[in-house]
């Protein structure tokens, strides 16, 4: 608790302009973030280039809290790649197998994926009167994967409380420090 | 290094910091890792069919496998991903991929596939009527799951089977 | 913990965790199990934690050699006290570590200003 107290202090003696400083370091820190993220979705081409396995879907592959590192890609999509999608009207990102490929001479490409966990193929999932994706539903191909890591932003999502603490003790630790 | 708080920080990070160092590492290994896996697909049976109202066909497989796939695995694969593909060419679509059949091998142990008549457990149906009296090749291939590190996916193409549907509905 | 015993901490503890992760690496790489590496690695983690964290007698082999207590002067009020400490470990230190140590040696050293 002397930790708070401390700070507390701190913030109260400082003059404006150490002030204004320290809130410029908060700054570059939350813009640099922003500056590799941004770029990282550059290199991969991918709208998001590291994502967190959220459900069961895909076990024993992945497990939820596991990350995926996507990339897009040029090559042609081919049954059992592994790809995060997004249908049409929902937010969350979904990350399934493709189990069907039909490639027409136009360059069209209808697909059909299935989690490995799921007995039921993805239909159930696309929006109504959809029964394949295309290209443009896939927002990336998983080509890299670490266990465990994302367990963190599990935990985060499941107690939003904690996130908002966690950012903004990390705030007041950042605003607080000299270094 | 003052507070007790402060020590456990530093030894968690480290040795979570070691820890992915040595993964890094063994994934590294595996880089030059070479699998020699012994394949033989064939086809037992097959019987077509026409789905009235959907529009479209429906082929029933009996497969046979036999895949030893153990010099596949290494320190750093967690699990393969078997699965079958049959590939055909329609006048619709320039290619046509149908997963049929898929298993996970969790273990070196479990690596050696070996059945004589395995129904197909996914249905290989066509966007329209392509199936009949057409060529279809069936494929294996397996998709490496690593403890961490890049996902890669193998077609065995050294070794495929290739039959020809009947041209009557069964 | 002393500071000399804070630097042996630090060491043993970097050198234990890396020397157990390097065995279990090269075990794990006979056996083609990385299973095997993650448990050498726990283990020599836990051991570390083991020697290092609590505060052993023998990281504290080279106390500091305090100047004696000054008992003729009084006691200066709380509040002020505090703002002494600050101004005098704000320039130097990381406001979030504890100052203690820190403080109390600059206190005994120089004479006290009413």
């Amino acid at each position: 608790m002397e930790m708070f107290t401390d700070m507390y202090y701190q913030l109260k003696e400082m003059r404006p302009r150490t002030l204004a400083h320290q809130v410029l370091n908060l700054c570059m820190i939350v813009c640099s973030a922003l500056m590799i993220w941004k770029s990282l979705m550059v290199l991969t081409e991918s709208e998001s280039p590291v994502v967190v396995v959220l459900s069961g879907s895909m076990e024993p592959a992945f497990h939820r809290g596991d990350i995926l590192f996507l990339h897009m890609g040029y090559s042609p999509f081919r049954a059992g790649d592994i790809v995060v999608f997004k249908v049409a009207d929902r937010d969350i990102p979904i990350v399934h197998r493709v189990i069907k490929v039909h490639e027409k001479p136009s360059g069209v490409v209808d697909i059909l994926t299935k989690g490995d966990n799921n007995s039921v193929d993805d239909r159930g999932l696309y929006a109504a009167g959809q029964s394949w994706i295309n290209k443009e539903h896939i927002i990336g191909r998983a080509r890299g994967y670490l266990p465990y890591i994302g367990m963190v932003t599990i935990i985060m999502n499941d107690y939003p409380l904690l996130k908002y603490c966690l950012v903004g003790l990390m705030g007041l630790f950042v605003l607080t420090s000299k270094e | 290094m003052h507070t007790f708080w402060q020590r456990v920080n530093a030894i968690f990070f480290y040795a979570l910091s070691v820890l992915g160092f040595l993964a890094l590492l063994c994934a590294g290994t595996t880089y030059f890792h070479t699998a020699h896996p012994d394949v033989q697909l064939g086809l037992d049976r097959a019987s077509l069919r026409k789905i009235m109202g959907a529009g479209h066909e429906q082929a029933t497989l009996r497969l046979s496998i036999d895949a030893d796939l153990s010099t596949v695995f290494n320190w750093n694969v967690k699990q393969l991903f078997v699965f079958i593909t049959a590939e055909y060419v329609t006048k619709q679509n320039k290619l046509n991929q149908v997963v049929v059949w898929d298993h996970i091998v969790t273990g070196k142990e479990y690596a050696r596939i070996h059945s004589s008549s395995i129904v197909n457990k996914y249905s290989l149906t066509d966007q329209g009527y392509g199936l009949r009296g057409n060529d279809i090749t069936l494929v294996l291939h397996w998709n490496t799951i690593p403890i961490t590190g890049l996902l890669t996916t193998t077609g065995f193409r050294q070794s495929v089977h290739t039959f020809t549907l009947e041209d009557q509905y069964s | 913990m002393d500071f000399v015993g804070q630097l042996f901490c630090e060491r043993t503890f970097q050198f234990f965790i890396l020397l157990s992760g390097i065995i279990g690496w090269i075990m794990g790489y006979m056996r083609q199990d990385f299973k095997i590496t993650c448990y050498f690695l726990a283990c020599g983690s836990a051991l570390s934690a083991v020697v290092c964290l609590p505060d052993w007698p023998w990281w504290n082999r080279h106390p500091l050699d305090w100047l004696p207590a000054r008992n003729s002067l009084p006691p200066p009020k709380k509040r002020v006290k505090e703002g002494e400490r600050k101004h005098g470990a704000a320039d130097g230190t990381a406001g979030g570590a504890k100052a203690g140590a820190a403080g109390a040696a600059k206190k005994g050293g120089k004479p006290k200003k009413a």
